[in-house]
């Protein structure tokens, strides 16, 4: 039989552990939400690829640019009216048969005598997920957008226009 | 535990508990500050980490090019094609800058209205040697707030026809003074 004495020294020592056990659960439960604010799981970079995307149709010898073969030289900027096709488009930028990486719409808009060109990039892709643009989740997709001040060599003449470029990449 | 055995032990403990839990608390809110920071400076942004400098690189791309496009972009003047290269050394010679200064408003206003509803104000500066000898300013700085332009994106060019042959730098800040809004996209994502 323990005495009254005992018994409040037993009382004071569980209410000292139940109190630090709280303090515990609460470090416990704030280093688990720094580590988990700080750990990114996943890392959205579709914007990234998209811009290296419109990078690659725009500055790469064997796409859209124009470029003098007899001296080897790219003019990124200046582009070749003749290659702004969708053949030209597919062969640059090869993903395999089935694209599911990524779809374009380039579009001309000439400045001088008006008028405007359009060719796609990957058109079943484009044709799928362009109605599902904005839609959250596995099946939506994000487009980007992006406008460039191009000269056009149509004919030996350089004609200015503007090129918007919309990539199209479905969410995962 | 010797101390727990009495009321004045538990409270001893109840001290030692709480300055621990504040102290705690203080190691937490610098962690937080120095991290936030680092994170800062190594080009991401906040726990939706983006990659900035990825867009901060194709921008100064962007201009780069318009830069380059605009200057290669061909004028008629007196019914005589001209690159704006060109125009630049003609008006030099001159010293006459009119007739460039009304083409490029001209040319930039064509592509802010392809590119966005309004008038955007771009801004180009020609120096020669450590003097600015021109400025232009498009139509949509009219009322419009600059701080700082014609400061990073420069290009060099020969001013033909001058003996011996000088050069100018060219530089171009385009759409300074307001948000970009694109047309047709509102909502999306304009990289």
């Amino acid at each position: 039989m323990k005495s009254k004495k005992a018994q409040l020294g037993l009382t004071v020592n569980i209410g000292a552990i139940i109190w630090r056990l709280i303090y515990i659960l609460i470090i416990v439960i704030t280093i688990r939400v720094v580590v988990m604010h700080f750990i990114a799981v996943n890392i959205d970079v579709r914007e990234a690829e998209g811009k290296i995307l419109i990078n690659r149709f725009i500055y790469s010898p064997d796409c859209i640019s124009y470029a003098n073969n007899e001296i080897g030289m790219v003019y990124p900027g200046i582009i070749d009216l003749q290659k702004f096709s969708q053949k030209t488009l597919e062969n640059c930028v090869y993903y395999g048969e089935r694209n599911d990486y990524a779809a374009a719409n380039l579009t001309l808009h000439f400045l001088d005598k008006g008028g405007e060109i359009t060719v796609i990039y990957n058109q079943l892709g484009y044709d799928v997920w362009l109605p599902r643009v904005n839609m959250a989740g596995p099946g939506g997709a994000k487009a980007f957008y992006d406008s460039r001040y191009v000269l056009v060599r149509d004919n030996n003449n350089l004609r200015r226009a503007v090129l918007d470029i919309e990539v199209i990449t479905p969410n995962y | 535990m010797r101390l727990a055995k009495n009321k004045r032990g538990f409270s001893t403990d109840f001290i030692a508990d709480f300055f621990s839990f504040l102290s705690f608390i203080l190691i937490l809110i610098l962690f937080f500050v120095i991290f936030s920071s680092t994170v800062k400076i190594s080009g991401c942004q906040g726990p939706g980490i983006r990659v900035s400098m990825v867009g901060e690189a194709n921008n100064e791309l962007n201009e780069e090019m318009m830069l380059l496009n605009y200057l290669r972009t061909n004028v008629s003047v007196n019914n005589e094609q001209m690159s704006i290269a060109e125009l630049i050394a003609y008006s030099y010679l001159d010293n006459n800058y009119d007739e460039l200064e009304e083409k490029t408003k001209e040319i930039f206003g064509q592509i802010d209205n392809q590119i966005y509803t309004t008038d955007k104000c771009s801004a180009v500066c020609i120096d020669v040697g450590n003097s600015r000898v021109k400025e232009i300013k498009t139509e949509g700085c009219e009322g419009a707030i600059i701080e700082q332009y014609c400061q990073e994106i420069k290009t060099t060019i020969p001013l033909f026809y001058t003996q011996p042959v000088k050069t100018a730098v060219v530089s171009l800040s385009y759409n300074v003074a307001s948000e970009r809004v694109i047309r047709g996209a509102e909502g999306s994502n304009r990289i």
